[in-house]
């Protein structure tokens, strides 16, 4: 056993450092497993809200409060909401910001006076500042993060959301969807009996509903609907089109604009405790604005959000009054309105226990410190769902669903296609994404072709295109001709989003922003991954070493592992790599055994007998 | 796959390959499964083995959910004895059968209020019913063709079933 006698002292002794971040429209949050109970981090004023509001200055950028103070001034600088465009093509914008001219193709990139921005650098110096946050706390880089994206984000915002988080040196152990977070904050698997529950999310620029049926620690996502643009900004929108109607204000700019919003905000939220408010508009104005106006102008974005429900209901198999826990979140679900309203919707008291702004924070943690290795004897697993129906075109503009919506992750499916031409040589793959049966009703994500397919009559090609759905909602498709064997394939990304390069770039920037030696990044990394890489062998030997075949198989496997930790130890980032890559290699038939192991216990090892006895 | 996964759905949740099935063992069975093939349990493991995972979990994943349909079900039984129902645009021939579907059809756009919802609703599932036993005495007397036929037109019923949702639902939302 010689390789297990290498290892550090203390191994699988020393917690690993691990995070739960909520990546919010209006705020963001940090929290950490603290003495086995989650906490959301404050700053240094003790305020554990971080604004998502970022602010470029000629030398410097500021994230949070200061960022929203600097805003006044120089609004064109300043970036509130910026969740909303990511993932987002230029059309999809509102003009709250200039934009660089070469936006019109590809991710667009906002003018600051610290250079062309895109949204993704924006969120990653958010990230940034919750990175610091935490590693503060916990003293030491970060092991592992977890990250919350609302349930009915797509493709492309979710391949934003980690794009950032690498931009952030964020290592993300997994996305997950915040209504599923929030209900695991509420420690609702602790709970025996075997539920269903509603998560009624509203945030400031999105509302997600999620029906998941909890059992044992297994939380099962049955069906996730919603809009990712609806929420308390929207309502906003509205009393600032009040205000703007009211003072007689037929241009506004965008200093002013602002200003209102934040006013119009503070009378939304204070409206929660009070019948009416004061809105003053600025120039001796001051406007009232009562509960009932706000609940009436309220009442067709519920209508909306109702509309939701009733669909992932349905979706789910379910009945509203099925439902046997209802959770609410996101600081918008204050309003009495709406807790009301969803309340008499599920005929049934809504939870509002946990701060509504802090819960799915709280939530990440505990999923973070399960999955980085720290709580292995939690039951806790999550089985969640793709939000949108994931598809490629037919002839005619016409949709082929290939995933449906709500189909649980990771997910594989292939289906068959064929050649419409007669020596037809080349098939143009079109990923697209929603609901609608036209092309040009969904969101485009990928393109690519298939080249070199042999001539042959029309229909008689046979092509397979095989769909993945990683555990992260993430996609990659290959198409293949199964006669000829030529493939081609892309791991998705979406129209909007920024290639490979383009981020290696941006990381080049920053880490000269931080004056870093860009080759001591890389080397850095490598022996991170390599460190991990050893860690999982010791781990995987220590528990399955008896399954390797003969003393010739372990010794290739210490070689491959002796060579690595030597290589670890230098300087040479792609030697390293390659070491990585010579253990893999050395190590599958062991992993495959051992992955064999799993399959024969969980086949073996529960009958419905044993579960009957625990009823 | 080189990873040793039943793959007949029916032996991966332990289940007798029949139209009926014992929904709390498939459910229990699921859970068993991801429990233990789940790429969350595979976090901190190697890339490798994060692999497998996702390709282990993601056919457990697949053989549930048809499983867990009825009419998903129906057609992997058939699938089984190599009898596909590959293309959804494939229908049945029997014209008094079509007959009926219009008449059912226009009825559907006749309901005026939630109680004449729900009486659709129910005589919808006892004609669905009808053609389930249809369905079962083929597939146990080995009358595949005739198996088939029988759930071709049974998604006739499925689809009127999820158009009277829909309308259950306008209903709903007055």
């Amino acid at each position: 056993m010689a390789l297990l006698q290498i290892s550090e002292p203390g191994q699988g002794g020393p917690r690993r450092r691990a995070c739960g971040i909520d990546l919010g429209t209006t705020h963001s949050l940090v929290a950490v497993m603290r003495d086995g109970q989650a906490v959301t981090l404050p700053d240094a004023e003790g305020r554990h809200r971080l604004p998502s509001v970022v602010h470029y200055g000629a030398g410097s950028e500021t994230v949070g409060w200061s960022a929203v103070q600097a805003a006044a001034d120089d609004p064109d600088n300043t970036f509130f909401s910026i969740k909303r465009s990511m993932g987002r093509g230029t059309a999809d914008l509102d003009d709250a910001h200039d934009l660089v001219e070469d936006s019109a193709v590809g991710v667009p990139r906002f003018q600051t006076v610290a250079g062309p921005k895109t949204a993704v650098e924006i969120s990653a110096d958010i990230l940034s500042a919750l990175r610091a946050r935490a590693e503060e706390e916990l003293g030491g880089e970060l092991d592992g993060a977890v990250i919350t994206v609302p349930a009915y984000f797509d493709e492309a915002q979710r391949q934003a959301t980690k794009d950032a988080a690498r931009l952030a040196c964020l290592p993300v152990l997994r996305l997950i969807n915040e209504p599923t977070a929030a209900s695991i904050a509420y420690g609702l698997d602790q709970q025996d009996d075997r539920g269903l529950i509603a998560v009624f999310d509203l945030g400031g620029g999105t509302f997600d509903i999620s029906i998941l049926r909890l059992s044992r620690g297994v939380f099962e996502v049955l069906a996730t609907g919603g809009d990712t643009e609806l929420g308390g900004d929207d309502l906003d929108r509205i009393l600032l089109a009040w205000v703007q109607k009211e003072c007689g204000v037929e241009e506004a700019d965008r200093a002013w604009t602002r200003r209102i919003l934040q006013v119009v905000r503070e009378a939304r939220e204070a409206l929660s405790q009070q019948e009416s408010a004061r809105v003053d508009c600025g120039d001796g104005r001051v406007l009232t604005l009562t509960r009932d106006e706000l609940e009436q102008w309220s009442a067709p974005l519920l209508e909306r959000m109702l509309q939701c429900c009733r669909r992932a209901l349905s979706d789910a198999g379910v009945e509203a009054g099925e439902v046997q826990e209802v959770v609410m979140v996101g600081g918008v679900t204050r309003m009495p309105y709406l807790r009301r309203e969803v309340s008499k919707f599920f005929s049934r008291e809504v939870h509002t226990g946990i701060d509504p702004d802090r819960v799915v924070a709280l939530g990440a943690a505990v999923q973070a410190d399960v999955l980085v290795g720290n709580a292995q004897d939690q039951d806790l697993l999550l089985l969640d769902v793709i939000p949108l129906s994931l598809g490629i075109e037919i002839m005619g503009g016409l949709v082929e669903r290939i995933i449906d919506r709500n189909t649980t992750i990771p997910a594989h499916h292939a289906q068959e296609f064929t050649t419409f031409k007669d020596g037809q040589t080349a098939l143009a793959v079109h990923v697209v994404q929603g609901e609608r049966e036209l092309v040009s009703d969904c969101r485009s994500l990928a393109r690519f072709e298939l080249r070199d397919i042999p001539p042959m009559a029309a229909g008689a090609a046979r092509i397979r295109v095989e769909f993945q759905v990683d555990a992260d909602g993430l996609l990659t498709v290959e198409a293949m001709e199964t006669i000829s064997g030529v493939r081609a394939g892309v791991s998705v990304k979406p129209s909007y989003g920024l290639e490979e390069s383009e981020i290696e770039q941006m990381l080049r920037e920053s880490i000269e922003h931080a004056e870093e030696d860009v080759a001591s990044r890389a080397l850095n990394e490598q022996q991170v991954e390599a460190d991990r890489v050893v860690q999982a062998l010791r781990d995987a030997l220590a528990a399955d070493g008896d399954i390797l075949s003969n003393d010739a198989e372990r010794a290739g496997i210490e070689a491959a592992a002796q060579a690595l930790i030597q290589l670890r130890d230098g300087t040479d980032a792609d030697a390293i790599r390659a070491g990585i890559k010579a253990l893999e290699e050395a190590c599958e038939p062991f992993v495959e055994r051992r992955m064999n192991r799993s399959i024969r216990q969980a086949m073996q090892g529960h009958r419905v007998e044993e579960f009957q006895e625990q009823d | 796959m080189p990873l040793e996964l039943p793959q007949n759905y029916f032996e991966l949740f332990q289940l007798a390959c029949a139209l009926e099935v014992d929904e709390r063992q498939l459910t229990e069975q699921y859970r068993a499964l991801q429990r233990e093939l789940h790429p969350d349990r595979f976090a901190a493991a190697g890339p490798q083995e994060r692999r497998l995972a996702a390709q282990a979990a993601a056919h457990v994943n697949q053989a549930y959910r048809t499983l867990s349909d009825r009419h998903e079900r129906a057609a992997y039984l058939l699938h089984l004895q190599e009898v596909e129902m590959d293309d959804e645009k494939d229908t049945s021939t029997d014209t008094e059968f079509l007959m009926r579907q219009m008449e059912l059809r226009e009825g559907m756009e006749a309901l005026d209020g939630m109680p004449a919802v729900e009486a659709f609703g129910t005589r919808l599932e006892q004609e669905a019913g009808a053609l389930w036993e249809d369905f079962g005495a083929c597939y146990a007397g080995e009358r595949w063709p005739d198996a088939r036929e029988a759930l071709l037109k049974l998604r006739f019923y499925r689809r009127l079933q999820q158009q009277l949702q829909v309308c259950k639902e306008q209903f709903a939302a007055g």
